[in-house]
């Protein structure tokens, strides 16, 4: 059984197509890469999983079960957790309570063991906790937005786009991280990215989607060599 | 005029009728800008809240004759503990989306003056001073009931500062406010965060109804009067922020207070709203709000 697994899925918007009848499956301790141009479905794809895009058309299950019907705070509480495009950390509020924030679905006393766990991955926020998160750069902001999701323990982690705006260097450091969480957590990750080559880099397997389709998957470091990808999305 | 000002006596009536202004409709205020903030519902019923407060405060104090403590606490519960169906029946049909909220809520806001005017009839009911006397302090002379409105709002602005910044459900409603959505995503039930709110808002209503029905009176379309000063308090303070609103009401009310002293009541609306339009233009999201 698989971890995480999509069938059919179709996202409306009013009348705006954002995928359809897209398959998709995330097997335990996995990164999957999910490659596309921009409008492709990416994020509608992540919206749809945790809860926010509406699908009349196909389930998603976790762990075999149904989480269609669920509003976002159950999908969270069922073991997701998502850092959205654009990051959306709460910049009215301190990094610390922003990490509050993640932790609410976890009732009980674990909250400091899981804050120093973050800190670890990220010494930077703990540099910056009582600081404002508004005025983070760009990269310390994705960096409290994975942390943020971390404070809930998910065993699935949704990301969009950690790349966008930020410099090569910072992608690079993140990608790491991510890495090392991956491992020593043993989550099973989408990656939703336009950067294809620093996804695919970090990935186990891939899924290119296209106008709200799946066009092709498979390992990621073989997608990686496809002449098609290679045109299309890495620029060769 | 001058010597007006000079004269310590006026001044400081006009520091404590300002104060207790000031915190009347900062509660007001307070509560209107959580459900905008949060829910983004423009409540047009806000006022009539307040004067559900102020019958409350009526039948409870000068009625049923309860201790005059136990009135002020029962009061807004008993408004926002049955107001709780309201947000089934009506509110919760219009959380994020502001424009139908607008007309939806005007259309309480009218039932329930109407329901009011039904029941109780239009005819202005006092509710008897608890505190009457004065207190004379360095030759200021200080009305006691003007000081227990003062102290009895800081109390209540003191419990929703702690609740909103020390506690886990104030936390959730904060970032609620932020993003609605993404709270959703860490984990925060909203529907429960929405239904909290709402009750915090209607017990803040109902307790300024409840003073300003003691310090004026109570009728069926007294709310009119509290439902415009949030407008301002809230326009000047910039929407759906707290510290926005606690600054707004600071200024109307001593705005109002010593406009209303030296020149009439009409000087200081005119004022009062003046300011409102010009801000409007030169800075549209309020003293303390931010630019969409």
């Amino acid at each position: 059984m698989s971890k995480l697994e999509l069938r059919n899925v179709g996202v409306r918007y009013g009348n705006i197509v954002g995928t359809q009848e897209l398959s998709l499956r995330l097997e335990s301790a996995q990164t999957v890469a999910l490659v596309g141009s921009n409008g492709a479905g990416k994020s509608s794809t992540l919206k749809a999983i945790m809860g926010l895009a509406k699908y009349p058309v196909g389930d998603i299950l976790l762990a075999g079960k149904s989480i269609k019907q669920m509003p976002a705070f159950e999908i969270v509480r069922a073991g997701i957790g998502y850092s959205p495009e654009g990051r959306r950390v709460f910049g009215g509020m301190s990094v610390l309570e922003n990490l509050k924030v993640g932790a609410y679905s976890r009732k009980g006393g674990e909250f400091e063991a899981d804050l120093q766990r973050v800190f670890g991955y990220f010494p930077r926020l703990k540099e910056r906790a009582s600081q404002r998160a508004g005025s983070l750069s760009g990269g310390e902001q994705q960096m409290l937005a994975i942390g943020r999701a971390l404070m809930a323990r998910p065993s699935v982690f949704l990301l969009d786009e950690p790349s966008l705006g930020l410099a090569p260097v910072i992608v690079e450091r993140i990608g790491d991280v991510l890495q090392e969480i991956q491992r020593a957590e043993q989550l099973s990750i989408i990656l939703a990215e336009q950067n294809a080559a620093w996804a695919l880099s970090i990935a186990d397997q891939a899924v290119i989607v296209e106008l709200g389709r799946v066009t092709m998957t498979g390992p990621a470091a073989e997608i990686a060599e496809d002449p098609r990808v290679q045109r299309a999305y890495l620029g060769i | 005029m001058l010597s007006m000002l000079t004269n310590p006596t006026i001044l400081g009536q006009i520091v404590v009728n300002g104060m207790s202004l000031s915190s009347i409709y900062i509660l007001v205020a307070l509560g209107f800008t959580l459900l905008f903030g949060i829910m983004r519902v423009v409540n047009f019923a806000h006022g009539e809240f307040a004067m559900l407060g102020g019958f409350a405060m009526y039948y409870l104090y000068a009625v049923f004759s309860l201790p005059w403590v136990a009135a002020i606490l029962l009061a807004p519960l008993a408004v926002a503990i049955p107001a709780l169906f309201l947000e089934w029946l009506v509110f919760r049909w219009f959380y994020q989306k502001m424009f139908q909220s607008m007309i939806g809520l005007l259309g309480l806001s009218i039932v329930m003056i109407y329901s009011a005017l039904l029941t109780w009839d239009a005819f202005e009911r006092n509710i008897p001073a608890a505190f009457d006397g004065i207190l004379r302090f360095a030759g200021v002379i200080l009305p006691i009931d003007r000081l227990v409105t003062i102290g009895v709002s800081a109390l209540a602005l003191g419990a929703f500062y702690f609740l909103m910044v020390h506690t886990r459900i104030g936390l959730a409603m904060r970032a609620a406010a932020q993003d609605v959505e993404i709270a959703g995503t860490q984990g925060i039930d909203t529907r429960k965060i929405y239904r909290v709110a709402f009750f915090v808002a209607i017990l803040l209503a109902a307790l300024a109804g409840a003073l300003y029905g003691q310090v004026y009176a109570v009728s069926p379309f007294m709310g009119e009067r509290p439902l415009f000063v949030a407008f301002i308090v809230v326009i000047l303070g910039g929407m759906g922020s707290i510290p926005g609103a606690a600054l707004g009401g600071l200024i109307l009310g001593f705005t109002e207070s010593f406009l209303g002293t030296f020149y009439g009541g009409s000087v200081a609306s005119y004022a009062s709203f003046g300011a409102v339009i010009l801000l409007l233009i030169f800075r549209p999201w309020g003293l303390l709000g931010k630019p969409e």
